[in-house]
């Protein structure tokens, strides 16, 4: 009878020391650890360039400026402080925000292939930012290609609301496929109005922001990411316990008196509009939002109260490298964000799933 | 602390599901609610837990009206095991049963002395605490089970309400975890699938069938064979368990 003699779990094993509860890796490390290297890339990312800036000059530059000392006119002062700080500051912010995000939405809809663009609200601002270059539309308006393309995600949002809201449950299902669908009616809008240009540069600007691109970036258009991102991050923030419910099910997160309804409003609210804003700024960056979650999880686990942050990190680390590469990579060109993350992206999500798949009992 | 259930209707997408219930669990035993596939015991599971809002009728803690509570300040009274068993998530042992602690902590609050204590002492009683750095998703089902239970008790709740808990266990664990259950005393409201796990383990019995509650007792008065035949559809006869005493069911598994 070696089977019903099995010592019970609990009593027989009582001598063996409990196995260590905390992580490898501490999260104030890394932390730390991706702070530092966000630093280190931020600093290489301004000074790299087709024309090259060593290190220390750039921190002197950014210090002078910092200290609010006259800047000394010249090149460096130009090219440091006026494009590529914003540049670098731009793609830190909306890495942080897809990061967020894309955590956020993954919890929200209980699928780990979730992504910003899955709620559909990428293809209003496309729509928008399209509309604007090839019509005009919102020129009238003053509002810019940055404004246009809010304006579209707002309506693609409104729409998918007014879907995913019939039967008042906003559930996960519902919510996909109304992203889904409407993301594909404004996307299939949107070329048709590409197919219209005629002129072939027009059409290689409208491809170059459906790609996502950070070039457009100056200190006049960081105030509405560098307020957005920081808010929409300590907003998720605050609800990081219901969310850790909310993965668990939704039975499991009412039995622990989270408003699960309510939540779900709420993450669908917050996270259509970080990605609207994200978008208007710097087109539709593919991979960032779908990888991010996925390397932060299996850094540092599940618990959202680590992740969000962690994620705003890498986040803003990946893009920052991202964007550097992009510039210098080929010379004389600029490559379109979506492009690197998803030579880079696509290689490196196999891969961690594969390992994730590996470690499966 | 008693849960009351009176008169209670729940209706989904248009139909009614569970009409005029009532019903009684009181302070400190097991109350069972049995009853075929699709008879209404979990929607009226989900109502006392505050999953579903009922259109009629209500839920009674003591004497107050849970759904006079707010959520959190319900769910410090009231824990649940869903029959959802998040399987895939990312979370150590120990993070799903501090899960439990959500209704007590503020947003940005970290776990205090209280929180702590009672995180080890529900691990304790699951006989978790050697798997608290475990991987939730690489443990066998029973062993999920048992900490899904932790979770529970780590709310520290006057009630617990369980949604057939011994599903997809294996016998030997089914009773480790129905005897956990006895152990622990608390005021309980369980829907179980197994009757005769339900004879022995349950002080009283609530049968349900079609929304409404067709018989409720004890044990030994509720599972005769008239019942099983009626509401259940299965010719069994009842006899004395030779070890406990209790009510065993005997099955005829070859039909009528």
């Amino acid at each position: 009878m070696t089977v019903t003699d099995r010592p019970r779990s609990g009593a027989g094993r009582a001598t063996r020391p409990a196995p260590r509860t905390r992580r490898a890796v501490p999260t104030w490390v890394l932390g730390a650890l991706l702070v530092a290297g966000l630093l280190v890339a931020m600093t290489l990312a301004v000074s790299w360039g087709s024309s090259a800036i060593p290190p220390g000059q750039v921190w002197t530059v950014v210090a002078r400026r910092l200290s609010g000392e006259a800047p000394r006119p010249g090149t460096d002062d130009l090219i440091v402080w006026q494009l590529r700080v914003p540049r670098t500051l731009l793609a830190a912010l909306v890495g942080a925000g897809l990061g967020v995000v894309g955590t956020a939405v993954q919890a929200l809809v209980r699928n780990p292939l979730a992504d910003p663009q899955l709620l559909g609200v990428s293809g209003g601002a496309s729509l928008g930012a399209v509309g604007f270059i090839v019509l005009g539309v919102g020129g009238g308006a003053g509002l810019g290609l940055s404004g246009a393309a809010f304006a579209g995600a707002l309506l693609a949002f409104g729409l998918v609301w007014l879907v995913a809201r019939r039967g008042g449950a906003f559930s996960p299902l519902r919510l996909v496929l109304a992203g889904v669908a409407i993301g594909q009616l404004l996307t299939g809008l949107t070329s048709y109005l590409v197919l219209r240009v005629e002129d072939a540069q027009e059409t290689r600007g409208v491809l170059f922001w459906l790609m996502g691109s950070l070039g457009g970036a100056d200190w006049d258009g960081l105030w509405l990411p560098g307020i957005a991102v920081p808010a929409g991050l300590l907003a998720l923030q605050t609800r990081a316990r219901a969310l850790n419910a909310l993965v668990m099910g939704e039975e499991t997160a009412a039995s622990l008196g989270v408003a699960v309804g309510r939540l779900r409003r709420e993450l669908f609210v917050l996270t259509s509009l970080l990605t609207g804003v994200l978008v208007a700024v710097s087109g539709v960056i593919a991979f960032v939002g779908l990888m991010v979650p996925h390397v932060c999880r299996l850094l540092t686990g599940g618990d959202h109260r680590r992740l969000l942050p962690l994620s705003a990190l890498a986040g803003a680390l990946l893009l920052v490298v991202v964007d550097l590469a992009c510039r210098v990579a080929v010379d004389g060109q600029e490559l379109p964000v979506s492009v690197v993350t998803a030579v880079l992206g696509a290689p490196a999500l196999l891969f961690l799933l594969d390992r994730r798949l590996e470690r499966e009992p | 602390m008693r849960i009351a259930i009176e008169d209670l209707s729940v209706s989904l997408s248009g139909g009614s599901v569970v009409h005029g219930v009532s019903m009684v669990a009181e302070k400190g035993q097991i109350t069972g609610l049995i009853g075929p596939n699709g008879s209404g015991k979990s929607t009226l599971l989900r109502t006392v837990y505050g999953h579903l809002r009922p259109s009629a009728g209500r839920v009674l803690l003591d004497a107050t009206d849970v759904r006079s509570l707010a959520p959190r300040r319900a769910a410090r009274h009231i824990a649940a095991l869903p029959q959802e068993r998040g399987a895939d998530i990312e979370l150590t042992v120990r993070e799903v049963v501090a899960l439990g602690r959500t209704p007590y902590l503020g947003a940005f609050a970290g776990e205090d002395e209280a929180a702590r204590e009672a995180i080890r002492q529900a691990l304790a009683a699951a006989g978790m605490t050697e798997a608290a750095g475990r991987q939730f998703r690489t443990l066998s089902g029973g062993e999920r089970q048992r900490v899904l239970l932790a979770r529970a008790f780590a709310q520290e709740p006057d009630v617990l309400v369980l949604d057939e808990p011994t599903n997809h266990l294996d016998i030997r664990h089914q009773i480790d975890l129905l005897s956990l259950l006895r152990r622990h005393g608390r005021t309980t409201l369980a829907a179980l699938h197994d009757l005769n796990a339900a004879a022995s383990v349950c002080d009283r019995l609530h049968v349900l069938c079609d929304g409404e509650v067709v018989v409720s007792g004890t044990p030994r008065e509720v599972l005769t064979p008239e019942l099983l035949a009626g509401v259940f559809g299965v010719r069994a006869a009842v006899v004395d368990h030779p070890l406990t005493g209790d009510p065993l069911i005997a099955y005829d598994h070859r039909g009528r």
